[in-house]
C-alpha cells in the first residue's frame, strides 16, 4: 500500500509540475519593447502595459498619456516607434490598431483596425500614411482622416516599417523577400528573395537598399531593379536596419558584434564585439556610433575607426534603438525605464519613467 | 543549471524539431509526431520493462490478497512480507515510475521547445536567436515555422478544444489498459480516482498549453495503448468493451516461471 501511494504521489508531482510549467510559461513574460521617439523637446514612447507616453525631453515631467490614466485598460502593447508628423502623432499597437494622436494633448483624431498586431512604426508622405501589419499586410491610408487607400498582401507578419523613397514603398517580410511597392497605388514593382526571414525595416541610401536577414547576412540590393549588389554574412541574425551613413553603413548582428561595411562594396572596414546580443539598430552623431546591447551596456564607439570612446551599464537589456538628439543619447531599458545620457561623456542627465504613477 | 539543462536537454530538442521540420515537408506537426515516435523508442526498453513488472505485478495479486488477509492487524508485517515477496518474484515495486521520470524532462524540454520554435512576440523570437544552433545555417532559414497542421495553430492552445478532449480520452484508455485487479478498498479507490484525476489533469493542462503539446500527449498515448496491447493485451478495456473479461496476453518474460 506504501509503494502505491508512493506511485501515486509521484504521478500527481509530476502532473503538478507540468502543470505549474505551464501556467508559469512564456505567456506572462512582457512581450517586448518599446521605441522611442525625441522631437520637439519632447519624447514620446509607448510601454507594455498599453499606453502612449508624452514627456518632456529635458525634466521627464510627464504631459501626457492615452489612454488617459482614468482609464483603467491600456490600448494593447505597444512596440512601434510614435511617428510624428505636422502635430499628429501616430502609433500602433498590438491590439492591431493604428491611432492618430493630437501630439500636444494626446487626445485621439482618428484610428484604423488592421487584421493582427502592429509591431512597426508607421511612414508619411505626400499625405499618405503607410502602415505594416502581422496581417501580412501593408496599408496606405489618408495622414488626416484614417481613410483606406489601397493594401498589399506579402507571404507573412510585417514587423518593421515600410520606407518610402524615390516614388515607392520598400518593404521587408518574414516571407523572406524586400518588397517595392509603387506609393500611389500598391502596385508591386519587384521582389527580391533573401535567405531567411526580415524582421526589420529596409534601409533606402542612394540607389541602394540594405536589410538585414534571418540568414545572418545583410544585403544591399539595386533601389530601382532589386538586383543583389552585395551581400555581408555576420556570425548570427541580422535582425536590426543596417545604418546608412555617407559611404559607411553599420550593422548590428545579434552575433554580439557590430560591423563598419564600405555602402558600395560591402567590404568590412571594421568590426566591434560586444557583450551581448544587439537586437536594435544602431544611433549615429557627430562622429560617434551608439550600440545597445540585451546584456545592458551602451557602447559608444567612433564611427571612423571603430574604436571604443566610451560605455556604461545599466540593469536591464536594451533592446530597441538608442537615440540621439540634442546632445543627449537616449537608451530606453526592457523594464520600462529610460535614461538620457551625455551624448560626448556618458554623464547621465535623467531618468525616465513613463507611467510611474500608472 | 539553467544552462546545463539547456545544452543537454532544450537546445538538442528544438534543434532536432527544427531539423525534423526541414525534412518533413516543413510541417511542424508531422515533426511532432514523428519526434514522438522516436523517444517511444528510445525509451521502449524501459517500457517494456515497465509493462512487464506490471504484469507481474497482477499475476501476484492473489498472493498479496492473502497477505493483506493474513496480517490485515499488523500493517508494519504486511509491508514487509509484500516487499519480501515483490523481492523474490524480482519486481522492483516502483520500478515502473523510471519511463514517467525519464519522460518528465522530455515533457518539459518539448513544451519549451513547441513554444520557442513557433514564437509570436518579438521577445519569444529573440529567445529562439538564443537556443538556434547557428552552425547549422539551415536552421535559422527555417524562421518563422509554419504552425498550421489541421486545423490548429500549434504555438496555441486549441480554439475548439478537441485537442484536450482527445488527450482525457486517450489518456482515460491508456490508464484503464494498464489497471491491475486491486487488492483492497483503499487501492481500489486510489486506483479509480487516479483513472479519473490523470486524465483531467493533462486535459486542463492541453486546455492551456500550445496545442502541439497536446499532439504530442495524444501520439504518445496511443503509441502506449498499442505498446500495451502486443504485451499485456486489452487489459481491464477488455472487460469494458466485451473482450473477454480482461483478456491478456502470455507474459513473455525470461524470468518467468521463477
Amino acid at each position: 500500500m506504501k509503494v502505491y501511494k508512493t506511485k501515486v504521489c509521484l504521478v500527481i508531482l509530476i502532473a503538478v509540475g507540468l502543470a505549474t510549467l505551464v501556467g508559469c510559461g512564456p505567456a506572462p513574460a512582457p512581450p517586448g519593447w518599446s521605441g522611442l521617439l525625441v522631437a520637439e523637446g519632447r519624447l514620446y514612447t509607448g510601454s507594455q502595459s498599453g499606453r502612449v507616453h508624452a514627456l518632456d525631453a529635458q525634466n521627464g515631467m510627464e504631459l501626457w498619456q492615452y489612454p488617459p490614466a482614468t482609464e483603467k485598460e491600456g490600448i494593447g502593447s505597444i512596440y512601434a516607434t510614435p511617428v510624428l508628423l505636422g502635430g499628429t502623432l501616430y502609433v500602433g499597437s498590438l491590439n492591431g490598431k493604428l491611432y492618430a494622436l493630437d501630439a500636444n494633448t494626446g487626445s485621439q483624431r482618428w484610428e484604423f483596425a488592421s487584421g493582427d498586431r502592429i509591431f512597426a512604426g508607421a511612414a508619411v508622405a505626400d499625405g499618405t500614411l503607410y502602415l505594416c501589419s502581422s496581417d501580412h499586410k501593408v496599408y496606405a491610408l489618408d495622414a488626416n482622416t484614417g481613410a483606406k487607400k489601397w493594401e498589399f498582401t506579402t507571404g507573412n507578419w510585417v514587423w518593421g516599417r515600410p520606407v518610402v523613397a524615390n516614388g515607392g514603398v520598400y518593404v521587408a517580410s518574414f516571407d523572406h523577400k524586400v518588397y517595392r511597392l509603387d506609393a500611389v497605388s500598391g502596385t508591386k514593382q519587384w521582389e527580391r528573395q533573401t535567405g531567411g526571414a526580415l524582421a526589420d525595416a529596409p534601409v533606402v541610401s542612394g540607389d541602394l537598399v540594405y536589410c538585414g536577414s534571418f540568414d545572418g547576412s545583410v544585403h544591399a540590393l539595386d533601389a530601382s531593379s532589386g538586383q543583389v549588389r552585395w551581400t555581408f554574412e555576420t556570425g548570427h541574425w541580422v535582425w536590426a536596419s543596417p545604418l546608412a551613413v555617407g559611404d559607411m553603413v553599420y550593422v548590428s548582428s545579434l552575433d554580439k558584434s557590430v560591423y563598419a561595411l564600405d555602402a558600395s562594396t560591402g567590404v568590412k572596414r571594421w568590426s566591434f564585439e560586444t557583450d551581448g546580443m544587439i537586437r536594435g539598430a544602431p544611433a549615429y552623431s557627430n562622429g560617434l556610433l551608439y550600440v545597445g546591447t540585451e546584456a545592458g551596456t551602451l557602447y559608444v564607439l567612433d564611427a571612423a575607426s571603430g574604436v571604443q570612446k566610451w560605455s556604461a551599464e545599466k540593469d536591464g537589456q536594451i533592446l530597441a534603438s538608442p537615440v540621439v538628439v540634442g546632445g543627449a543619447v537616449y537608451i530606453g531599458m526592457q523594464n520600462g525605464t529610460i535614461y538620457a545620457l551625455d551624448a560626448e561623456s556618458g554623464v547621465q542627465r535623467l531618468v525616465l519613467t513613463p507611467g510611474a504613477t500608472e | 543549471m539553467t544552462e546545463i539543462w539547456n545544452t543537454v536537454v532544450f537546445r538538442p530538442m528544438l534543434n532536432g524539431l527544427l531539423f525534423l521540420y526541414s525534412l518533413l515537408w516543413r510541417n511542424f506537426g508531422l515533426s511532432i509526431i514523428v519526434f514522438t515516435v522516436l523517444v517511444r523508442l528510445l525509451t521502449l526498453p524501459m517500457t517494456m520493462k515497465q509493462l512487464r513488472s506490471a504484469r507481474k505485478s497482477q499475476e501476484m495479486q492473489p498472493k498479496l490478497q492473502e497477505l493483506q488477509k493474513k496480517y490485515k492487524d499488523n500493517k508494519e508485517k504486511l509491508a514487509e512480507e509484500q516487499m519480501k515477496l515483490y523481492k523474490e518474484a524480482g519486481i522492483n515495486p516502483i520500478g515502473c515510475l523510471g519511463p514517467m521520470v525519464i519522460q518528465m524532462p522530455i515533457w518539459i524540454g518539448l513544451y519549451q521547445s513547441i513554444s520557442n520554435a513557433l514564437p509570436y512576440n518579438p521577445l519569444q523570437l529573440l529567445n529562439l536567436a538564443r537556443h538556434i544552433y547557428t552552425q547549422v545555417p539551415t536552421l535559422s532559414t527555417l524562421v518563422p515555422l509554419n504552425a498550421k497542421f489541421l486545423w490548429l495553430n500549434l504555438g496555441r492552445p486549441d480554439p475548439y478544444y478537441i485537442v484536450p478532449i482527445v488527450v482525457v480520452v486517450t489518456m482515460w484508455l491508456q490508464q484503464k489498459m494498464m489497471t491491475t485487479p486491486s487488492t483492497g478498498s483503499e487501492q481500489e479507490a486510489m486506483s479509480q480516482s487516479m483513472q479519473i484525476t490523470m486524465p483531467l489533469m493533462f486535459g486542463m493542462i492541453t486546455f492551456q498549453a500550445a496545442s502541439g503539446l497536446g499532439l504530442y500527449f495524444v501520439v504518445t498515448n496511443v503509441v502506449q495503448l498499442i505498446q500495451n496491447y502486443f504485451v499485456s493485451g486489452w487489459g481491464a478495456l477488455g472487460t469494458l468493451f466485451g473482450k473477454g473479461g480482461g483478456a491478456q496476453k502470455p507474459v513473455r518474460t525470461k524470468d518467468k516461471g521463477k
